[in-house]
């Protein structure tokens, strides 16, 4: 494609205050401003009632009957939702923390969680860690190649215009 | 040449040996890890008298115990509604209740780590037709030695445990057991 | 007979293709093209081999032979015509039959296409890796996975019949198909990318000719994985569509590095850079094909897939290490060799757009990979068992999908070689404001969250900058006097729409991620009950029998219309266990699904209790997941003429030649 036909170059022909106001600085200023107010307001996470704020609690702590590790607040299986409900029942009944868990732990065994043990954070740990090194590493090549790019074009190109000038000098 | 610049000259090296051992390592565990599949095991009870379990049958309220099955071949199966091995079980057991019905073999569940109202439900829509009983504190688990359900014991009719099956039991397995236990 | 045939079958496949791979690496050592060839005819007998014996299975189970252990195992008499078909691959033997059946159809396209280039060693190369992957298919078909084996004992009258959850729905037909296409054909490039490493030539295009192969693949693995993801929503009964399942997850390993490698493998076409990459991206890809196979069929991991327990899982593990140890050595040995001696000028550039692709991409793999075989190095070090669920995968994949989707909106406006922040500027200012907008569209309508606020806002972006590049193909595409629709195809615009497809799955994926709301209702007849703002009304239970399946069937209505019908089932035929059937109603909006728990239809105490799920924007995945297949075979075709690359490298030495004949007689 010829360079005249690229969308830059049209635009840039293009004159006029309002576009150029808008593809500029102060125009993407402009929308981060916007866009920054737009998720303030839009992040107000519904205002928590103290039942509610019971309810997350208490469904943060009790453990999913059909699976390892999880609470029923972070798994979707029947049994955690169908536990979600029982326990927000309770909640609404007007009954109290401790007699809910011991209600929960009545019907089945062992189902109060206990923060998370060693094996917990190792998984969210190493991929973390590999991802972070990996990035740092990463960046460090790609900014060593990037500049050994720049002197080896200079040098290449020395060395073009080197021999044009010596073939041009042996012309007739 | 130092590492720095064989790192630099040949990082393709550099990265396909970090990354063979890390699959040196992979291999290695993948290779070394058992199938959970549903074959006989050893377990320490294996002889011994089955320990005693009894309660009230949650499906119909009426007193239930192993004691008063002696004399009959019964399978004490540890079952809970959530775990899929316990679903592929529930129909074997039924097809081995069915195949041995003259010799009145018999299964008795316990429910492990479950709600009573969950472990109905379970019973009943897989058409499962034995008692079962709760074991809200995890006594009868505990003196079984039952960590992951299903677990199975097959208890002859003199009372001891004649074999443990962990992962799910098959029909197959059920008659070999009971036909070899007859034949002893 | 059908055991007889089966086996003959097999047979021939496997000598057919052992007996192909000494033909061509007699001609390879002796440098004889002829005998290439000739190699090459006789694999052909691979895929009649295949052919045949998939034609004594289907019989099998169609004429209910009970004699073949299989078909007693995942057959029954009262099992309808379809399911009895799609029986051939409802279970170990006779998927490992199917993944034989679909490799040597490629293997023989691959050696019909390039028969005329026999001469090269590159081709032989391939083919000798394809047919050796072949070859350990059809072996294990003779032994551990044997799919004609014959009953042990008693032939049995009747068959124990698929399991319930095969026969419940029609996507059986095409999901486990479409992942095959998929899984198999990367075995291609693959087979290339091994060929270029062990002949050192890499920087002529090879690559770049397979890659029509691997966007075929892509499409074909897109489409699995979303029909899979479509039957567990419409079938398990729990309202979801992704449980980060093992075997979920092993499936969308190998798509994650097709799709790096389809973008990275741009820059190499270009620039004749990141062949190293491409090669690793190649390889990973078919190393997590088999790697998928092995953890799915190797029992080593508790899954709704995990049908099957057998002695295939130590000759998969076997396979994928001696790809990967074989791949790495090679890279080893021949990867700095092939490096080519330009680099990326600018990190704010397309290259270098691509480049941070590879490492997201990558970062997204490993995370993924890390999470679901991490519960078998825990239980190898402390014998503890843990489960990794969905807490992990999103508190990685959600940050690495909003980075993937912000580089997606800038990197199509990224010129090559370098970039400027005015360029960019310029070229992304309407997109942008599309985003913001969008946000505030949605912040007026009442939508709160950070998350789903950004992925929506960069969704739009996105998808802005897709379409702003299918405009500007299109106009471009007139004004040479093409047809409009020109701006359609081709490798940059076709990868366009795939683009808008992506943000489709995404916006579903956030919305219904965020936003869905789940209870339980239990409801005698007449009764209804409000959920979200739907009013879900009992009208009966009762029970119901079919020829193939009976139960008890509940019959609802939602905001007053609609029939739907969610029942637990059980089929006739062997032991079968009740499977619940969930019914749901869907709209561009949002999807109301209902799961059954327990109906009872007894008269006079009928009793539904179901679990409502409500979710927006369902449907978007599916249509997004069709908008990406599609998009990705219109990028498969043909676009406008290609500039042919300048770097010499890139281009193999026929289409030099090509080129400067075409130069030449002044076209």
């Amino acid at each position: 494609m010829s360079t005249l036909s690229l969308p830059g170059a049209q635009e840039a022909r293009r004159s006029g205050g309002l576009r150029d106001f808008f593809v500029g600085r102060l125009g993407y200023l402009l929308l981060a401003a916007v866009l920054v107010i737009l998720l303030v307001v839009g992040d107000g996470s519904k205002p928590t009632t103290p039942a509610q704020a019971r309810i997350a609690y208490l469904e943060s702590i009790i453990r999913c009957p059909s699976c390892a590790d999880l609470s029923i607040a972070d798994s979707e299986t029947t049994s955690a939702v169908g536990l979600r409900s029982e326990v927000t029942k309770y909640v609404n009944e007007g009954l109290s923390d401790q007699v809910i868990e011991a209600r929960v732990e009545k019907e089945y065994v062992g189902t109060l969680l206990i923060p998370t043990g060693d094996a917990g954070v190792v998984v969210f740990l190493v991929p973390a860690l590999l991802i972070v090194v990996g990035a740092i590493a990463f960046a460090i090549l790609f900014v060593r190649r990037t500049r050994r790019a720049d002197a080896t074009d200079a040098l290449a190109d020395q060395l073009l215009v080197d021999e044009a000038q010596r073939a041009r000098g042996s012309t007739p | 040449m130092s590492t720095r610049s064989l790192l630099r000259r040949r990082p393709a090296l550099f990265i396909a040996t970090a990354v063979g051992l890390i699959l040196v390592v992979l291999v290695a565990v993948l290779a070394t890890r058992t199938t959970q599949s549903g074959t006989v095991a050893t377990s320490p009870l294996d002889g011994q008298a089955a320990p005693a379990i009894s309660g009230v049958n949650v499906m119909s309220g009426k007193h239930v115990s192993l004691a008063s099955e002696r004399g009959h071949y019964v399978v004490v199966a540890f079952f809970a509604s959530w775990c899929p091995p316990c679903v592929t079980e529930a129909p074997q057991l039924v097809a081995f209740l069915y195949a041995e019905r003259a010799i009145h073999a018999s299964v008795l569940g316990v429910i492990y780590d479950d709600s009573v109202g969950n472990a109905q439900h379970f019973l009943r829509s897989y058409g499962a037709v034995w008692p079962a009983v709760a074991d809200p504190k995890g006594d009868f688990a505990a003196e079984y030695g039952v960590a992951n359900p299903p677990e199975a014991f097959v208890v002859a009719p003199s009372g001891r445990i004649i074999d443990w099956i962990p992962g799910g039991v098959t029909e197959a397995t059920l008659l070999q057991i009971v036909e070899l236990g007859q034949a002893a | 007979m059908n055991g007889f045939v089966g086996h003959v079958g097999v047979l021939l496949g496997l000598l057919g293709a052992l007996a192909g791979m000494a033909c061509i690496a007699t001609g390879l050592r002796q440098a004889k093209p002829e005998l290439v060839r000739r190699g090459i005819t006789v694999s052909y007998l691979l895929l009649g081999g295949a052919a045949l014996a998939t034609v004594a299975m289907e019989h099998a189970l169609i004429t209910h032979d009970f004699s073949l252990a299989y078909v007693a195992e995942n057959n029954a008499r009262e099992t309808p015509l379809f399911f009895s078909i799609t029986g051939m691959w409802s279970a170990l033997q006779g998927s490992i039959l199917l993944w034989g059946l679909v490799l040597s159809g490629y293997l023989a396209l691959v050696g019909w296409r390039y028969r005329a280039r026999a001469a090269d060693p590159v081709v032989a190369w391939a083919l000798l890796v394809g047919l050796g992957v072949a070859v350990f298919f059809f072996a294990l078909m003779l032994g551990p996975a044997d799919p004609f084996a014959a009953t042990v004992g008693a032939i049995p009258a009747d068959g124990a019949g698929p399991n319930a959850l095969l026969q419940d729905n029609v996507l059986v037909a095409v999901h486990p198909v479409f992942l095959y296409l998929g899984f198999v054909g990367f075995t291609i490039p693959f087979a290339f990318a091994i060929s270029t490493l062990i002949t050192g030539r890499v920087g002529e295009g090879w690559l770049v000719e397979t890659r029509r192969f691997a966007v075929f693949s892509f499409a074909f693995l897109t489409l699995g994985i979303m029909l899979g993801s479509w039957w567990s929503y419409q079938v398990l009964g729990w309202g979801g569509f992704w449980g980060w399942d093992p075997v979920e997850n092993a499936a969308i390993l190998p798509w994650i590095t097709a799709t790096a490698y389809l973008h990275s493998v741009m820059v190499q076409e270009r620039r004749g850079l990141l062949r190293v990459w491409n090669l690793s991206l190649l390889i990973s890809t078919f190393a997590l094909t088999i790697l998928a196979t092995f953890l799915t069929r190797s029992g080593l991991v508790n899954s709704v897939h995990s049908f099957s327990n057998s002695g295939v899982g130590p000759a998969l593990l076997a396979l994928f290490g001696v790809v990967v140890f074989g791949s790495v050595f090679l890279i080893g040995w021949r990867g700095d060799q092939l490096r080519s001696a330009g680099g990326i000028d600018a990190a704010v550039s397309r290259e270098g757009a691509f480049l941070v692709n590879n490492f997201l991409f990558g970062a997204f793999a490993v995370v993924v990979l890390a999470g679901t075989v991490f519960p078998l190095f825990v239980e190898a070090i402390s014998g503890n068992v843990v489960q990794i669920g969905a807490p992990y995968f999103d508190s990685f994949t959600v940050p690495i999908g909003v980075a993937l989707l912000f580089l997606m909106a800038i990197a199509p406006a990224l010129p090559w070689r370098k970039g400027t922040p005015e360029v960019l500027g310029r070229r992304l200012v309407v997109p942008a404001w599309a985003g913001v907008a969008t946000i505030a569209c949605c912040v007026a309508a009442g939508v709160r969250g950070l998350t789903p606020l950004v992925a929506f806002g960069l969704g739009a972006f996105a998808a802005s900058s897709a379409i702003r590049q299918l405009v500007l193909a299109g106009i471009a595409a007139r004004r040479r006097g093409d047809p409009i629709y020109r701006g359609l195809l081709g490798r940059a615009n076709g990868g366009m729409i795939v683009h808008v497809g992506i943000v489709m799955i995404a916006t579903g994926l956030a919305a219904a991620g965020s936003y869905a709301s789940r209870d339980f209702v239990t409801l005698r007849p007449g009764q209804s009950v409000t959920v979200d703002g739907h009013v879900i009304r009992l009208i009966s239970v009762e029970n119901f029998s079919q020829a193939s399946r009976y139960g008890e069937e509940a019959t609802l209505q939602i905001d007053g219309h609609g029939d739907l019908q969610p029942a637990i089932d059980i089929f006739r035929g062997g032991s079968s266990q009740p499977v619940g059937t969930p019914a749901f109603t869907s709209s561009l909006i949002e999807d109301v699904y209902l799961a059954p728990n327990a109906l009872t239809a007894t008269r006079g105490h009928e009793l539904a209790t179901l679990q409502v799920v409500v979710q927006p924007l369902v449907a978007w995945l599916w249509i997004g997941g069709a908008v990406v297949a599609g998009g990705a075979v219109l990028a498969a075709m043909p676009g406008r003429r290609r500039r042919r690359p300048t770097d010499p490298s890139t281009v193999s030495y026929p289409e030099l030649v090509d080129e400067l004949v075409e130069q030449g007689a002044g076209r």
